[in-house]
């Protein structure tokens, strides 16, 4: 027994912390009904101030710690709310959940831009020392730790209960019209939230950052172990999601302990047990438990689909591969391989509305499939490419069933825990799948061996994808799929499941996703988890929502943005200025649905790229 | 028990301690116009999300004979009980046109869902452009149906419930936004509609004007509770339904 309690001190110490950052994701959704994926992005960047504070200029630590929660958290929050999340109110919850992961990318971009990619040591600042209790050592600063979790939670709920303030809170979010109309400072209310918002998140960031040291991933992906617990919470209740997380960190901990015997299995299943609980909660939950708060609209503005003109498009990618110099044909490819990663996206977003965090790891499904059908069943190639989809639908399924019964936001959270269960029992455990972090070799056929034939070989593939596409938005689906997005009850009224067009449209975005994993594997020759994380599938909704949904231009627009301009214009790493840009441009462009293709056509009267292809006239004229 | 098309027995909805509807019972059959009326808050939309099955309820709620407890809204839709909403809910991004074309294939597509994939183009046409014309929108039918004013939306949406072919269909205040001629002109428009479709109407609406010239019977809500009902004359003549809700305007 006393081999296991310290495993379970430090638990409840790590659940602690964990506690504090989602409380403060608790206390903003439940006030503005906004979900904040940067919540551990802003955690971060306030540990990285108290950082620089106390390491790099020497300031004491007690003082450090003071500016950094009491000035800088507070005055970002006050910022994000007056700049940006305010101008959300009565967006649709699609474009919500981009925003924040943009800000996501964009913060974390910025702290990899100015504090660099190195993770920094921080010194402990908590007394050190420990007291015997009962056989178990347990360290002043684990008491401190714990002892303000239970004060941050004991103080927010008497607030919440007694204060003026945190009633007003209360009333905002039940009803912000009614709320602003009986007088209350609606705006004064929100400001206050975000500020506390931003304060917890720091707290929990500078309180992990001596166990964990300070980089810029580990903290922002703080938000998904504090997600899980928020939950178990629905989103609402405080003492149960802070119960939740410090279970979570008790569990962690003793998992440690448990799988000690069985190395290769213990990272995968550490890192994926929040989302198990976290998919569970959401696909178990009682219906109606799962409340979206605060306004949402529809994703308006999502307005007609443009007409695909894949001739044009046709033309233009062939000519583009054929001609292209041979030092930059193999850029090219691997623009088209991830031009149809993102067509696979973009025709799930913009035809439905709904948003998925799990492409990457769909693709890796794909691109590792094929490898093995290839180089280990030895199918010839486009039999090998079909299959590679085939093996992505079992996964679009799985996310498919908690579509059809959570709204947008639980959506979007379980898609996430999807792809960090692929990514975690799936692709790191599983190394005879997934080659492990070397990942595996794959080849081409025969008769595309070379880069050139490859690359014309994708911009058919790219074609193909645009011409099924369009199709399928001009099916009975395509309609469906659209009435569901702009008004549910009223599909409803009319006779509309959602149970087939919702299953449909998943199966169908997997499937392309799976066959651009094949294609992946094909031109790069190698497929590796790391390139499929979750991360990369939260880069890519942003991507491709700022390059615009409504068409197919704008997936092919990001593609080029992301992969074959910075290859052309830069010899560094280009990730480190694309990610923050394309942060700024989805926080700007998320509530412009038309994204850069849709301003295009806008600022140059009209529609500029349906004027320029139109392949036949449009039966029924856009008024727009 | 009734064997008209809509039969509602003691339905009782309740959200936590609060009872929004308390055993309220009604009937709809073809052919009649029949009015719920009562105060903001009495439950009257509560009743219709009862109804379609939006909201859970206890009680019987019987559709062409079937009992429909457990059933979805789509199916119970199917079945034939149409509706419109007092918060407008039309197709913002498709076309007048396209909202009705849409009503009339909605239902087969959830009937036989590998046709959603097969059918490129709108199979049947000639029912959503005669309910264009019907209506006196068809100078909007290209018109994205976020961009129409008030009165046009309105319109659409009852020609759209129309388009799916119900028996009965449920309207929610759908002069709610409108002015005086307005109103006026969406009851004439009503009217016609109905006598040629035959088909059952259920009606909440604030408009006393038009309930009284519409209906033919009436249903009065108050907290939840169906305090009268019977013939419009009579149920608007009673001084208990007055008091509560008619108050002056139907003395005059």
């Amino acid at each position: 027994m006393t081999d296991w309690l310290p495993f379970v001190t430090s638990g409840i110490v790590v659940g602690s912390v964990y506690a504090i950052a989602a409380m403060g994701l608790v206390v903003t959704y439940r006030t503005t009904g906004l979900f904040n994926f940067a919540h551990g992005a802003l955690g971060m960047v306030v540990a990285y101030a108290f950082y620089q504070l106390r390491t790099e200029w020497g300031v004491p630590t007690l003082l450090a710690a003071l500016i950094a929660l009491f000035v800088v958290a507070p005055f970002m929050g006050l910022a994000l709310d007056r700049l940006l999340f305010r101008s959300l109110e009565r967006a649709s919850q699609a474009a919500k959940v981009v925003v924040t992961m943009g800000l996501l990318v964009l913060l974390q971009g910025g702290a990899v831009a100015v504090f660099g990619a190195r993770p920094k040591r921080v010194e402990p600042f908590l007394p050190t020392g420990a007291v015997d209790v009962g056989g178990v050592y347990v360290g002043y600063d684990q008491m401190i730790v714990v002892g303000i979790a239970v004060a941050a939670l004991i103080g927010l709920e008497l607030f919440f209960r007694r204060n003026r303030l945190g009633l007003v809170m209360r009333a905002v979010v039940d009803d912000r019209d009614l709320a602003e109309a009986a007088g209350f400072p609606v705006g004064r209310v929100t400001g206050f939230t975000w500020a506390l918002g931003v304060m917890l998140a720091g707290l929990a960031g500078i309180l992990f950052s001596p166990l964990l040291g300070l980089d810029t991933i580990t903290l922002t992906l703080l938000v998904l172990q504090a997600l899980a617990a928020a939950v178990v919470g629905r989103l609402v209740s405080l003492p149960i999601t802070a119960a939740a997380a410090i279970g979570l960190g008790v569990v962690l901990n003793l998992s440690l302990k448990v799988l000690n015997d069985y190395p290769d299995v213990l990272d995968g299943v550490r890192t994926s047990l929040p989302f198990l609980v976290l998919f569970a909660v959401l696909v178990f939950a009682r219906r109606g438990t799962l409340r979206e708060l605060g306004v949402s609209a529809p994703w308006a503005g999502l307005q007609r689909a443009e007409p695909e003109g894949w001739k044009l498009l046709a033309v233009l990618l062939l000519l583009t591969a054929l001609l292209m110099p041979d030092q930059r044909i193999f850029a090219l490819g691997t623009t088209l391989v991830l031009a149809c990663a993102f067509l696979s996206l973009s025709v799930l977003i913009g035809s439905s509305g709904l948003i998925s965090l799990t492409q990457a790891g769909l693709v890796g499904t794909g691109a590792f499939a094929y490898i093995h059908l290839t180089a280990g069943a030895g199918l010839p190639f486009p039999i090998a490419l079909l299959l590679a989809g085939v093996a992505a639908v079992p996964l679009g399924l799985a996310i498919a069933l908690p579509a059809l019964r959570l709204p947008g936001l639980f959506l979007a959270l379980a898609t996430f825990g999807v792809g960090q269960l692929l990514d975690g029992l799936v692709f790191s455990s599983w190394k005879s799948f997934s080659g492990g972090i070397d990942g595996l070799r794959g080849s081409r056929p025969d008769l595309l061996t070379g880069d050139k034939a490859f690359a014309v070989f994708l911009a058919v593939m790219v074609v193909l994808f645009v011409i099924a596409i369009g199709a399928l938005r001009r099916s009975g689906l395509g309609r469906a799929l659209v009435a569901l997005r702009d008004s549910p009850a009223a599909s409803a009224s009319l006779g509309l499941d959602p149970l087939w067009p919702r299953v449909s449209i998943f199966v169908v975005s997997a499937f392309l996703a799976g066959v651009a994993g094949g294609l992946y594997a094909g031109h790069l020759q190698v497929a590796s988890k790391t390139f499929f994380s979750t991360f990369t599938s939260l880069l890519w909704v942003t991507v491709v929502v700022v390059g615009g949904v409504q068409s197919v231009w704008g997936a092919l627009a990001a593609a080029f943005l992301l992969q074959f301009l910075p290859d052309v214009v830069s010899t560094g790493d280009p990730s480190e200025w694309l990610a923050p840009i394309f942060g700024v441009g989805a926080v700007l462009l998320a509530t412009r649905p038309g994204g850069l293709v849709g301003l295009l056509n806008r600022y140059r009267g009209g529609r500029l790229v349906g004027r320029l292809e139109a392949p036949e006239p449009d039966p029924e004229p856009a008024n727009v | 028990m009734s064997d008209a098309f809509l039969v509602a027995d003691d339905v009782t909805v309740r959200f936590g301690g609060l009872t929004a509807v308390d055993a309220v019972s009604l009937t709809a059959d073809r052919g009649e116009v029949v009015g719920v009326i009562g105060p903001n808050g009495a439950g009257k939309t509560t009743l219709f999300n009862a109804l379609v099955g939006a909201v859970p309820c206890d009680g019987d709620v019987r559709i062409a004979g079937h009992g429909v407890v457990g059933w979805s809204p789509a199916r119970r839709a199917r079945a034939g009980l149409g509706r419109t909403f007092q918060r407008l809910e039309l197709f913002g991004s498709m076309t007048v046109e396209e909202n009705l074309r849409f009503a009339t294939e909605a239902g087969a597509l959830s009937e036989r869902p590998w046709r959603m994939l097969a059918r490129r183009r709108y199979q049947d046409t000639d029912r959503a452009d005669a309910m264009l014309d019907r209506l006196g929108i068809a100078d909007l039918a290209s018109t994205p149906a976020a961009d129409l004013p008030p009165g046009s939306a309105r319109l659409l949406e009852l020609g759209r419930a129309l388009c799916a072919e119900p028996a009965v269909v449920l309207l929610d205040e759908p002069s709610s936004g409108l002015d005086v001629t307005e109103t006026a002109a969406f009851g004439e428009t009503l009217r016609a509609v109905v006598g040629e479709l035959g088909i059952g109407i259920v009606l909440v609406e604030h408009d006393v004007s038009l309930v009284m010239s519409m209906c033919q019977r009436l249903y009065v809500l108050e907290f939840g509770r169906c305090i009268a009902s019977g013939p419009t004359a009579e149920v608007a003549a009673s001084p208990a339904v007055q008091e509560a809700y008619l108050g002056d305007v139907a003395a005059t």
